[in-house]
């Protein structure tokens, strides 16, 4: 009984961890594990064998069956690679209303000169956009505050409606990425007419929220925030808003209180990510920056909290957690511009800036607003579509960020679920291929899915129930009456 | 520090772990040495049968008798990892080749 292609690594439990080549897992002791890697298979109990071989960890008779059914889970988990560029995200101005301190835009003052995309920009934005051969495309407007430049985002949307009209529907969706303060009626019913969802922000209580979320007269953004976010769900209905956290330093060891907050104002999901080291973060970083150790702790603590929310019939999901969990549970496809493999950047998402360059992710458009220019693909006047999709740029990313090839990521247990973020890398470590292992992104990726799979090992019945409910998009009880 | 056979101490923070090239190959010591360069300057040098690796940790105050066993592990699962590798390596290609094949191409196969 020959063996097929596996990672493995001994968990905190003691157990050896085996994961294989389509995203199979499975826990064995160290004895049986040991008898596995034993020529002579036959030390193992019969069911364990068979357990292993439905798995694809072993195989009996038919080689070409075990190696296509590998071949086939390999190729749905990275599916996501034939859809090309999906998430288009234009930068419709660089000025915002709120002067954050962990900004990662360095947005300016709402009086600066020359800070907006023009309609011309955005035009030819939207033109390169359709020439991309995703099936599946989402058009998200960032900034700055792109309500700021209001005008130039409404022609956009209906520029783009009108070549929808001839390129098959394959734009699927608008966001837009605001802080809400000036979202108005007007607004919000063109929103409604244009099916544009809304991606906004939220930081926890008013306490929290106003600590490094400030307009830029100094004043408290929540009360207006809470207000503008009732008004677009009565027109826009209650799903059509996302709110994203930003976690500095005074936010980890208040994670259960953000919680709460954000169930108190009927979202239905948070994503628990670490402050990013661009923009504003890093010049602030003694404000706001915290070592990744407290980040996972924190973390840690935070997914426990949900997770008895959900046993006590909350229907609340952590995002990050969530996206893992599909990887692990699931052989379906989760394309996530920051945990990919080869990146995403480029490939899945790209940025076009408010004077027209272009890069493949909101970080290499931030380096460049610090001077540094490496992550430029080109703009869109003087560069066609191949220049910009099939140049020099993007094939040396994808290039090195394959983490089948990368040292360290390449005989890691979790290979198989995770992925490479370059320009985070040359952020950190001046080349795109970076320090892996001893990365910010390394330690906390790979201490989510030590914890994660500690949980799954575990299995306890109702937390088991809780992650499937995520993964299925169902709540609890559903799960339950299911399983019964 | 524990005097570990496999360990040894070479005086000013320096610990030398020394392996039998027989047993280790060169992928596997590379691949474990670079897990732990975080925590360690790390400098591999060839001794006759051996190969060694020397360990300078970057915080002084760190006691390298837990790290450099854990390392003695970490060298092991790379070289179990590599044998294996060798069994079914081709067949990790084949599974690669295959599902990046054109859907018209995987009849042939």
């Amino acid at each position: 009984m020959p063996l097929l292609p596996f990672t493995f690594h001994k968990v905190k439990s003691g157990k050896i961890l085996v994961v294989n080549q389509g995203g199979e897992y499975v826990f064995l002791t160290r004895k049986d594990f040991d008898a596995l890697l034993n020529t002579n298979r036959r030390h193992l109990p019969n069911d364990l064998l068979h357990m292993l071989k439905s798995k694809q960890l072993v195989y009996t008779d038919d080689e070409d069956l075990s190696l296509n059914l590998l071949a086939t889970k390999l190729r749905t988990r990275k599916s996501f690679l034939s859809n090309f560029t999906s998430l288009h995200m234009m930068v419709l101005t660089t000025r915002c209303n709120c002067s954050c301190d962990y900004c990662h835009a360095s947005s300016s003052g709402t009086e600066t000169q020359n800070a907006d995309m023009t309609l011309c920009v955005a035009k030819a934005s939207v033109d390169l956009i359709f020439q991309s051969p995703s099936n599946d495309i989402k058009i998200e407007f960032q900034g700055g505050e792109p309500l700021l430049n209001w005008d130039v985002l409404k022609q956009t949307v209906l520029y783009a409606e009108e070549l929808n009209k001839t390129h098959n529907n394959r734009c699927k969706g608008f966001v837009i990425c605001t802080n809400l303060m000036l979202m108005d009626d007007e607004k919000l019913h063109f929103c409604k007419d244009h099916n544009i969802y809304i991606s906004t922000s939220l930081d926890g209580p008013k306490c929290l929220h106003d600590l490094h979320r400030k307009a830029r007269n100094g004043e408290s953004t929540y009360n207006m925030f809470i207000e503008k976010l009732y008004e677009t769900r009565a027109v826009l209905g209650e799903d059509s808003c996302n709110a994203l956290l930003t976690i500095t330093k005074d936010h980890l060891d208040d994670l259960r209180n953000i919680i709460d907050e954000y169930v108190e104002r009927s979202f239905n999901n948070i994503f628990l990510r670490a402050i990013n080291p661009y923009g504003y973060a890093v010049e602030n970083e003694n404000i706001v920056g915290y070592p990744i150790e407290d980040f996972i702790t924190s973390y840690k603590d935070a997914l426990n909290y949900i997770i008895q929310l959900n046993k006590r019939g909350v229907y609340f999901v952590e995002s990050y957690a969530k996206l893992l969990l599909q990887r692990i549970l699931t052989p379906f496809p989760t394309g996530f511009v920051d945990l990919q493999s080869p990146a995403g950047a480029g490939i899945a998402g790209v940025i076009y800036d408010y004077n027209g360059d272009v890069y493949p992710a909101d970080e290499g458009r931030m380096l460049a607003r610090m001077g540094d220019k490496r992550f430029f693909m080109g703009d869109v006047f003087t560069n066609s579509y191949d220049d910009l999709f099939n140049g020099k740029l993007i094939h040396e990313l994808i290039y090195n960020s394959c983490v089948e090839t990368l040292p360290s990521c390449a005989s890691c247990l979790y290979q198989i679920y995770c992925g490479a973020d370059p320009i985070r890398y040359y952020v950190e470590s001046g080349n795109i291929i970076g320090q892996r292992s001893g990365s910010n992104f390394c330690k906390k990726n790979k201490a989510i899915f030590d914890y994660i799979f500690e949980l799954l090992e575990e299995a306890d019945e109702e937390v088991l129930n809780v992650f499937w409910s995520w993964i299925t998009n169902r709540k609890l009880k559903a799960i339950k009456f299911e399983n019964n | 520090m524990g005097n570990y056979e496999f360990i040894e101490n070479c005086g000013n923070g320096t610990y030398l772990v020394k392996l039998l090239k027989e047993y280790y190959e060169r992928e596997a010591v590379f691949a474990a040495a670079d897990v732990f360069k975080e925590r360690y300057y790390v400098k591999i040098d060839s001794f006759g049968d051996y190969v060694g690796i020397f360990f300078s940790a970057k915080n002084m105050q760190d006691d390298p008798s837990v790290g450099l066993r854990d390392f003695c592990n970490v060298v092991l699962d790379q070289q179990v990892y590599r044998d294996l590798n060798k069994q079914y390596g081709h067949l990790r290609d084949i599974i690669y080749e295959y599902a990046f094949s054109p859907i018209s191409m995987q009849g042939n196969k």
